[in-house]
């Protein structure tokens, strides 16, 4: 809400400046978002006579004017069509600043000395035209005196200082100057000007008869229809032109500028009908029928439905109420009759029309914040007060009222004892009570508690909390206390998903990961590519209702949809190694049970991706394009620090998974996660032509944790170690060798490591050779040859046995 | 036996310049030269390979080539002895004892030099400022950092995280927390909808409902998360953005309890330099309703730049010297309603604030898309 200062003070006689009124109303929660200026001194432009004309003698289009700027006779070339003797005109002075910044000086133009510029209206920024010399009396009416030498300041009104202030949901009166006005009231012990006082009792009352209806009460509680005859539309006065400036709004015309001062004084919208274009003439006001339809004031034709309350005449819809009238009932350049609609509207009835047709306005931005119901007559007589002004020949005639059984503000208990409860500060009863008074509130003590009454324009009061606001509102809230925090018996600690979270990216930061925080809408292709890579069939994707682009019209099933998008950015921008994870939701779905209700899965997980080099840096055969095994272990060294239990992995080949190169990781017998080379083709989804190595881990099974193992002992006897290959044939996978041999080796069983995988010359047809180094041990003894060499035998035919595999006769 | 020198000992192996060997090196080979011509010249060539060994590695596999008790050729020779005539024996067993004697002792002097090398440093064998083999280094995602900060202050202060859905309902996201059906204050939360009546959480307060019907007081909470609006992206509007908001519920909880709290909460984040302004605010879900502004992160406070930078309104604050900071209040006596606690019994106060626009005003980003671009180059500043 914009507060011109002027305005302000046209109601209260108060000492404070315009910056001491904006801090002040900031601390009480109408935050101020700037102290404008608006308009301008016109300092050195003066009112001028025109005397003389001549033409230039070195020009055909220039005059030569001798002009009486109110001390002497100066000189102006002039390029202006329409100057003429008799003329009075704004003279820029020499040293005289436009409003554009330009500084007018002493010139020579095609050899005649000019003194000054006669001005046009746009060169003052009155308004666009620019076809001639602006003419004072044809610009400001009759008020002169236009006497020579009066600076131009005294007739337009100089620069107005305006105060530009966030106005909360809840405080509808601050839509208004009156609202601020008693917010200032309350704090500046300021006394009201007499024309302040007269203002808020202008009194207004029904007369002859007209027809008015109103159907829907509930929408509607109070409707006045004021029937003003012989009115002459044109501009209005200057200074009412300013003021709506001020306020951000155009001029119209005089009648559409009187119904917009008075909504921005008392905040109460009003609508002016040409009453010539109303059938009947009559008004009802009710809901709209179904299909029913109407063209609005911006030219738009909108179809309506019960749901929304209109204003119609005799037969047809006229104004959708609170919100915009209707294009063929406006008032126009030719209207002599019109009737003033004055009403209170229910706001959740204009806010339901308001989403239903997507049409705001200054006059629903009102109702649905609640009006004053009681400000009706007074903002009615302002109307008819203002068109006195503007439009003397007006005059009032038939004059109606609709007033529903006004709903009494409800008086609100506030006790002083739980004010300072849940303030934390002691503020004693009398000063509650001063400081609800001084906001128009009526109190009255009662048995140590305060009955308290809002005044009708803080239908927002309701509850004792609203009350208490107001206290330590105009208390201040600076004057709150900032004690030490109390626990009372709130204990923090970190939960198992904060501690499984963190311990999965320190795994995968460690691993030189960067953590990407990617978006969780992506396109539909990208949605579909990331279910893919997961649980098969897909999980059924979830498509916003109202997206706002194709690239981003569904929730990612899992991370790697706008991993693979941060990915792809990352190529485009020239690195060639990228290396990137993330730990987010992905949405799905539930499965389901089709019966109408659905719910949407969370899954948490845990997505990686790695492209590029093996290391940083290495200017050695070390470097190199890191391969399956380089992500693999990566994976395998995280799940290994995430202490995930015993990993099992298997080929995979999903959609969207390289065939071969791709596999799934289980752990306490579930499915935990994929891993592996993503396909070309699926790649395709987002332009990327290189290898990518995807990881992408769920973490809710994880979330019960490993199972707090007894501590094991190392031992203090050094173990025994040996070397043992074997022969395997080809489909058999290593990780069904490292079962049995772990199951044979059992407690004995130290340490296993594969230290070499070869085939080729040297092993027998379809089968390769594992090579693995095996420590032996006891906590307690050192162990015999005899003892290792029975586990020898023991490892060597169940490979035999179980994977079809041969003890080579020695280590290589 | 004769010996084959180039067989014995790789020819490509490098020798030491004969000169630096001991000064007696030309007459022990004039010495043994008197013995067996051979033998001179395996001392001459193994006398420079042991002395020339460029490292422990190298010195040991030529020891192994000559001196080795397996395969050495020294060795060799003396093993092969015992099949010769008496006196070709005895001249031959004297050249190959003084032989092994001697190369053994160029061996232990160029052992004795190497590790006194090795002591030294490698500094003349490796040029140290090549760049190492290096992995790659893993960073924190800018909004994690800022965020982790907050959750560590905010658990020092007694609070627990707790995390809720980002699907939820309108009952969750509006109608429990006060917004009535077609409140005007919904107009500030541009919705993005789901089917079936679910929506995009347009604030992460749902949480405090999920948490207070699951639970019972006091309540000592944060609930950070990512939320959404439907709303156009620019320079400083995301569709999907973070917020972190708090939450205490209990007997007595005061306002100036709130206060408290977030001035702890700011010293903890912001050290001491930060000052706040408290003022009021209206949120739908707390009465009365607050705001807590910083002072200006950029000018300091003063609404205008320093000297050394031109001077001039501080574009941050826009002249002011506070920036909004975050919204708070006393939790509305209907949320306790909604979730079944007697708003007489227990009352409570609640704070929110977006993490995006703290970190691009704390690391100076320009732009809030750069958040969620993930461009390595970015974040690997943080």
């Amino acid at each position: 809400m914009r507060l011109p200062v002027s305005w302000l003070r046209e109601f209260l006689d108060t000492d404070l400046d315009a910056g001491a009124i904006a801090a002040e109303l900031d601390r009480r929660g109408f935050k101020l978002e700037a102290i404008e200026t608006v308009g301008h001194s016109y300092a050195g432009i003066v009112v001028a006579r025109v005397l003389e004309v001549e033409k230039h003698p070195n020009a055909d289009r220039l005059t030569l004017c001798r002009v009486d700027g109110g001390g002497e006779v100066v000189r102006v070339v002039c390029g202006a069509p329409n100057v003429h003797p008799g003329m009075v005109a704004p003279l820029a002075t020499v040293g005289a600043r436009l409003p554009g910044g330009t500084v007018i000086q002493k010139a020579r133009i095609r050899g005649e000395e000019s003194q000054g510029m006669l001005c046009s209206a746009r060169e003052l920024e009155l308004a666009d035209d620019h076809q001639g010399i602006v003419s004072l009396p044809d610009l400001l009416g009759d008020r002169g005196p236009f006497v020579p030498g009066t600076p131009l300041e005294v007739l337009l009104g100089g620069p107005e200082t305006v105060l530009d202030l966030e106005v909360f949901y809840n405080r509808g009166d601050g839509q208004s100057v009156l609202g601020l006005v008693r917010e200032v009231a309350a704090f500046a012990g300021a006394r009201w000007t007499e024309t302040g006082i007269k203002r808020l009792n202008l009194p207004w009352k029904t007369a002859g008869h007209f027809d008015l209806e109103v159907e829907d009460e509930e929408g509607c509680p109070r409707y006045l229809a004021q029937v003003v005859e012989d009115v002459k539309v044109g501009p209005s006065p200057r200074w009412a032109v300013r003021r709506l400036e001020a306020m951000g709004v155009r001029s119209v015309n005089n009648v559409v500028d009187a119904t917009n001062l008075v909504m921005f004084e008392y905040g109460q919208p009003l609508h002016a009908f040409d009453l010539e274009r109303l059938k009947g003439p009559a008004i009802r006001v009710r809901r709209a029928g179904a299909g029913e339809g109407i063209r609005t004031l911006d030219g738009k034709t909108r179809t309506l439905d019960p749901e929304i309350l209109v204003i119609a005449d005799a037969q047809r819809p006229v104004a959708i109420a609170g919100i915009m009238g209707g294009e063929d009932s406006e008032v126009t350049s030719v209207t002599t009759r019109l009737l003033l609609e004055c009403a209170t509207f229910d706001p959740a009835r204009v806010r339901r029309g308001v989403v239903r047709l997507g049409l705001a306005s200054e006059a629903s931005r009102r109702f649905d914040r609640g009006v004053d119901p009681q400000i009706g007559p007074t903002a009615t007589a302002r109307f008819l007060e203002l068109m006195r002004e503007f439009c003397p020949a007006a005059r009032p005639e038939a004059a109606a009222e609709h007033h529903a059984t006004a709903r009494r503000a409800e008086p609100v208990r506030l006790r002083p004892e739980r004010c300072d409860a849940l303030l934390g500060i002691s503020i004693p009863a009398e000063t509650q009570a001063r400081h609800l008074r001084s906001l128009g509130f009526s109190v009255v003590e009662h048995g140590g508690r305060l009955v308290v009454t809002p005044p009708s324009w803080r239908r927002d009061v309701q509850r004792e909390e609203d009350v208490i606001e107001e206290v330590v509102r105009a208390h201040g809230y600076d004057a709150i206390p900032e004690p030490m925090p109390e626990l009372r018996g709130a204990v923090a600690h970190r939960t198992p998903r904060e501690r499984l979270v963190e311990a999965a990216r320190r795994a995968l930061l460690g691993r030189g990961f960067v953590e990407a925080w990617t978006t969780s809408l992506v396109s539909e292709a990208e949605a579909q590519a990331a279910a893919a890579l997961g649980e098969d069939p897909p999980a059924a994707v979830v498509a916003l209702a109202n997206p706002l682009s194709r690239e981003s019209a569904f929730l990612r099933p899992n991370p790697a949809a706008g991993l693979m998008r941060a990915l792809a950015h990352n190529l485009r921008q020239g690195q060639e190694s990228v290396r990137l994870f993330e730990i987010g939701a992905g949405f799905r779905w539930a499965p389901g049970e089709g019966d109408g209700k659905r719910a949407v899965e969370e899954p948490l997980y845990l997505c990686a991706a790695l492209t590029g080099r093996r290391f940083a840096h290495a200017h050695d055969a070390a470097q190199a394009a890191a391969d399956f095994f380089d992500a693999k272990g990566a994976w395998e060294g995280a799940l290994e620090e995430m202490r995930v239990d015993t990993p099992e992995w298997r080929a995979y080949s999903g959609p969207g998974w390289k065939p071969g190169a791709s596999a799934q990781v289980a752990s306490r017998g579930s499915r935990i996660g994929w891993s592996g080379v993503l396909a070309p083709r699926w790649l395709d989804t987002w332009d990327i032509e290189v290898p990518v190595h995807l990881g992408l881990m769920r973490l809710d099974p994880l979330l019960a944790g490993a199972p707090t193992a007894a501590a094991r002992l190392p031992g203090r006897f050094p173990p025994v170690r040996r070397d043992l290959a074997f022969f395997v044939p080809h489909p058999v996978p290593y990780a069904d060798v490292e079962r049995v041999l772990k199951r044979e080796g059992g407690a004995r069983l130290r340490g296993l490591e594969l230290f070499d995988v070869y085939a080729g010359a040297g092993t027998p047809e379809g089968t390769r050779s594992l090579a693995f180094a095996l420590q032996f041990g006891h906590e307690e003894r050192t162990l015999t040859d005899s003892e290792v060499e029975e586990i020898q035998r023991r490892m060597a035919a169940a490979v035999a046995s179980e994977c079809g595999g041969r003890l080579r006769e020695k280590a290589p | 036996m004769s010996v084959d020198l180039g067989r014995a000992l790789d020819p490509s192996w490098s020798g030491a310049d004969p000169a630096r060997l001991t000064p007696g090196h030309t007459q022990r080979v004039a010495e043994l030269r008197a013995l067996a011509q051979e033998l001179a010249a395996l001392y001459q060539r193994g006398a420079e390979v042991l002395a020339g060994a460029p490292d422990g590695a190298a010195l040991h596999e030529r020891h192994v080539a000559l001196l080795g008790r397996e395969r050495g050729v020294v060795t060799q020779l003396l093993a092969a002895l015992p099949g010769l005539p008496l006196e070709e024996k005895k001249r031959r067993g004297r050249g190959l004892n003084l032989l092994k004697r001697w190369l053994q002792e160029v061996e232990e002097a160029r052992r004795a030099e190497l590790q006194a090398l090795g002591e030294r440093g490698a500094a003349q064998e490796l040029d140290v400022t090549l760049p190492g083999r290096r992995p790659w280094v893993g960073r924190r995602h800018v909004l994690a950092l800022l965020q982790d900060e907050l959750l560590d202050v905010a658990h020092g202060m007694g609070f627990s995280a707790y995390y809720s859905p980002e699907v939820e309902d309108d009952w969750h996201n509006f109608g429990s927390l006060n917004f009535p059906p077609e409140h005007p204050a919904r107009e500030a939360h541009d919705t993005y909808f789901l089917e079936g009546g679910l929506l995009l959480r347009t604030h992460t307060s749902p949480g405090w409902v999920r948490a207070m019907k699951e639970r019972r007081p006091p309540l000592r909470l944060v609930f950070p998360g990512r939320v959404y609006r439907a709303e156009a992206v620019d320079a400083t509007h995301s569709d999907q953005f973070h917020q972190m908001d708090g939450l205490f519920v209990a007997a007595g909880v005061s306002l100036a309890d709130l206060r408290g709290t977030l001035a702890a909460l700011v010293r903890g984040v912001f050290g001491g330099q930060v000052r706040t302004r408290f003022r009021p605010s209206f949120f739908p879900f707390v009465e009365p309703g607050a705001e807590l502004d910083f002072s200006c992160f950029q000018c300091g406070g003063s609404g205008r730049l320093p000297e050394a930078q031109g001077g001039g309104r501080c574009k941050v604050c826009k002249g002011t010297g506070w920036i909004e900071g975050l919204g708070a209040g006393m939790i509305h006596p209907a949320v306790f309603e909604a979730v079944g606690y007697d708003p007489q019994e227990v009352t409570g106060f609640a704070f929110g604030m977006g993490l995006d626009r703290m970190a691009m005003l704390r690391y100076g980003v320009p732009e809030i898309r750069l958040l969620l671009e993930n461009d390595v180059r970015f974040l690997g500043q943080f």
